[in-house]
């Protein structure tokens, strides 16, 4: 495969930070990317390691965006601003030393040019736009998170398709004019269909969609503008409250309830329909074609979508010390990096929670760990479903903020005992098997009209040689809906926007 | 034929359920223990 090689290249090493004596640093740990885990992981290392040690974060945005919350800029409940804060000053007083640049190039074993293992970087940062630069490392983090694939369904995506977003802050600004240009119509008397969903038979990130839904449809109640608006959610989940995670079976009143009665119930009390089993596969002006998993398809005309792309790994390309592209063996198909996962092919009835990774170290590179959405996870969580005509409608697993910010730490934990004791440092573990998440989906923002689902979900990964055939922890996987979500995900709003600025005993704040 | 789909059988919340979601007392509680079960989620997550 042909690669364009980064050129010119500078070379940054041994900045001094403000605070140190100047020189060398000790170690220098990188950290590719400022969501989540990559944030979580740089605040924590830097609370660990004394100052002579460097840690630097490498992120193509200046802003933290607390992605959440983008759902309310997208109804305009919030705005960007309320979901986004600049992340230099917050770096400047830690002392992180920030790159505002892409990483492009992975170089795990040096080069003819650098002997020391490096990244190369391209800069977004105004000041430096297209720069390029190799920054050596003794320790890599690679939290990238995720590219959004609009490519992946021709017309899809707010920058020259067909459709809506609310991935990014600005994305969702957007998206709120068009949602109010919709609620104009129909306050003129006019009968507009809103589909909202996923974009691609592969896409994750359901709960998105589904808070959006409902923040919409709570904001055309609020308009009295809801009876003659259609609001549509199309799926590629098998059945609604898959969510990417095989569905739940919650503790619920003493019984168990499947998160798909307990979504389609959600549904029905709303009035919003579905589109289920969907493989969007091109978006164009005004509709939808799509083909489900019967192999059947059919069109959804539309006077507004919202479709969330499919994901994929950054574009950042591995080479070995002769310059050989060794990203096949670094990366999985998907683009994300290959950790301590049981990567080897296996069918539905033979997917373990033991094939999910532990420690997020590199496969290839001791020195290097994925976190967050970076890593290459085993498989799905659900089961993969192919149509007749041989397209895959496969929900990709979810990788939310709490398994992010935890594998964050988690990683920030086990470089810190790597740099303080060697070889001997305790390895921290995050395994999404062990782990439990909360979700909060937002079904609609006020203060006492605000409606919200709270589920949690114990272990993440289900693991049915543990708990049985439903795979979970059922006292400890519930869902609940009511105002006292909504209060709970505004609280969260504050709290972990607090905790990323890095303000006062941000630490004792869980991920 | 129609692939938007409603579901007419799903389970309906009761009338008091309905009520008690936007209770402004209940949902304190209900707060109060949501922030419980979340914690013990959390912890267990973080070794």
């Amino acid at each position: 495969m042909s690669h364009q090689r980064a050129s010119p290249v500078r070379r940054v090493y041994g900045e001094a930070l403000p605070n140190t004596t100047g020189g060398m640093p000790m170690s220098r740990t990188v950290i590719l990317g400022a969501g989540i885990a990559g944030h979580t992981a740089a605040l924590h290392l830097r609370r660990m390691l004394g100052k002579e040690h460097e840690v630097v974060v490498v992120s193509p945005n200046s802003q933290w965006n607390w992605i959440p919350s983008n759902i309310w800029v997208g109804v305009g409940q919030m705005t960007a601003k309320q979901v986004l804060f600049p992340l230099a000053p917050v770096y400047r007083r830690k002392g992180i030393v920030f790159h505002q640049a892409l990483a492009v190039e992975l170089h795990g074993e040096g080069s003819a040019e650098q002997p020391e293992p490096h990244v190369t970087v391209r800069y977004t940062d105004p000041s430096r736009r297209g720069e390029q630069a190799r920054i050596t490392y003794d320790f890599l983090v690679n939290a990238t998170g995720p590219k959004l694939n609009f490519a992946a369904t021709p017309g899809l995506g707010p920058d020259g398709g067909n459709s809506w977003s609310v991935c990014t802050a600005g994305h969702a600004t957007e998206a709120n004019a068009a949602l109010h240009q919709v609620i104009d119509a129909l306050r003129a008397g006019q009968r507009q269909t809103l589909l909202i969903g996923m974009g691609h038979g592969t896409c994750t990130c359901q709960g998105a969609a589904f808070e959006y839904t409902f923040n919409v449809e709570h904001e055309l109640v609020k308009e009295g503008v809801r009876d003659l608006a259609e609001v549509i959610y199309i799926t590629n989940e098998a059945r609604l409250g898959d969510f990417g995670m095989d569905g739940m079976n919650f503790g619920y009143q003493g019984q168990v309830m499947s998160s798909q009665d307990f979504t389609e119930s959600f549904f029905e009390e709303r009035g919003v329909k579905a589109i289920i089993g969907a493989h969007i596969e091109a978006v164009e002006p005004g509709r939808v074609r799509y083909e489900l998993l019967d192999g059947s398809k059919a069109e959804q005309s539309f006077d507004f979508a919202m479709l969330l792309p499919p994901f994929r790994g950054a574009d950042l390309r591995a080479f070995d010390r002769e310059g050989n592209d060794v990203s096949d063996q670094v990366f999985a198909p998907s683009g994300f990096m290959k950790v301590d996962a049981d990567y080897s092919p296996k069918s539905y009835a033979e997917f373990r929670a033991s094939d999910w990774p532990r420690t997020y170290q590199s496969a290839v590179y001791d020195n290097v760990w994925a976190a967050g959405i970076a890593f290459a996870p085993p498989h799905p969580m659900s089961e993969p479903r192919t149509t007749p005509n041989g397209t895959s409608i496969t929900p990709a697993p979810p990788r939310t903020g709490m398994p992010s910010g935890v594998i964050g730490r988690a990683v920030a934990q086990t470089i810190a005992e790597r740099v303080k004791h060697g070889a001997a440092g305790t390895v921290h573990t995050a395994s999404m098997a062990e782990q439990g998440a909360a979700c909060l989906a937002s079904g609609g923002k006020g203060v006492f009209s605000g409606k919200a689902a709270a589920m949690t979900v114990y272990p993440i990964i289900p693991d049915k040689e543990t708990y049985g055939e439903l795979g979970r922890d059922t006292s400890q996987t519930f869902g609940e809906l009511g105002l006292s979500a909504h209060w709970m995900k505004v609280m969260l709003h504050y709290l972990f926007i607090y905790k990323a600025k890095a303000r006062p005993l941000w630490h004792l704040i869980p991920e | 034929m129609s692939n938007v789909t409603s579901f007419p059988d799903a389970r309906k919340p009761s009338p008091r359920e309905v009520k008690a979601r936007s209770n402004v007392l209940v949902q304190a509680w209900r707060f109060a223990v949501l922030n419980l079960k979340m914690i013990t989620i959390v912890t267990k997550g973080h070794h």
